[in-house]
């Protein structure tokens, strides 16, 4: 299972496993964001490369129109998968 | 090896004497301290790890949501943590996904798992298949600024970082795949 919520102010909830057969729904809900995010982690049990994948490619996007992305508030287990991609040194994570 | 949609049993032998260790390890994880060990046929230079539980799943990733209940079964019997348990499905998919997309059968993919109070032992197997040395993988600079990263690569990446020991086999065209990660 796997779910985002909208919240206000450009602020989203991710909540359940970001895994592979979950990232193409993953990549058209994030696909639709054109603004400034801020991505609460804490409900995000797992993720894997397929999720990863899909956050770098909205940073990358946001990033490049001049957006923020933050990533916030990410379980230790999950934190260590971003670790061990590199990824803790160039996302926005808090 | 005998593969079959049930739990593969093999050979029952009882459990060698372990270190302090290891018994302390045992006793934290109520219900391992009876437990038995088995022979696994495909391991006879190892022949007292414990019993290997396989199933076979359809290669797609569709699959991921009724592997990850198989593992998490396998370890809430073993009372093995949230942590190792992100771990091994981490393992897991990565290998999976990476046969599903590369290795270019047709069967199911089998999934086995095995845990003594020390380690994991997850073994993937593809039938039918050309030999591919997935644990050969092109590295990936994970030093490398966002704009440069391309995908593929990351999972296998993931996989190295995370296990104690990665290895491939292939014989009668079925690649085998066996990761462990440690538990203590």
């Amino acid at each position: 299972m796997f779910d985002v919520e909208i919240g206000a102010a450009g602020n989203i909830r991710l909540i359940g496993r970001l895994d592979a057969a979950q990232s193409e729904r993953a990549y058209q809900v994030f696909r639709g964001f054109d603004h400034p995010l801020v991505a609460d982690f804490a409900d995000l049990e797992y993720i894997s490369s397929a999720g990863i994948a899909v956050l770098i490619e909205t940073y990358k996007r946001l990033t490049a129109a001049g957006h923020s992305f933050r990533l916030t508030n990410m379980k230790p287990r999950v934190r260590n998968v971003f670790a061990y991609a590199g990824l803790d040194r160039l996302l926005q994570i808090e | 090896m005998r593969v079959s949609d049930g739990a593969i049993r093999g050979e029952q032998r009882p459990m060698l004497a372990g270190s302090p260790s290891a018994r302390n390890g045992r006793r934290r994880r109520a219900g391992l301290a009876a437990r038995v060990a088995f022979r696994i046929e495909s391991r006879a230079s190892s022949p007292y790890l414990p019993a290997m539980e396989m199933r076979r799943f359809p290669r797609t990733v569709a699959s991921l949501e009724s592997i990850v209940a198989f593992v998490h079964a396998f370890l809430a019997e073993r009372r093995i943590d949230a942590e190792h348990a992100h771990d091994a499905d981490l393992v897991i998919e990565e290998v999976f996904t990476n046969m599903v997309k590369y290795g270019g059968g047709h069967e199911d993919i089998a999934i086995g798992l095995a845990a003594d109070p020390a380690r994991l032992t997850i073994e993937l197997r593809d039938f039918g298949v050309d030999e591919w040395d997935v644990t050969r993988s092109p590295e990936v600079d994970i030093e490398a600024p966002l704009e440069q990263r391309r995908p593929g690569g990351l999972g296998i990446h993931l996989v190295k970082r995370i296990a104690e020991s990665f290895r491939y086999a292939y014989r009668d065209r079925t690649s085998i795949v066996t990761v462990t990660t440690r538990l203590v």
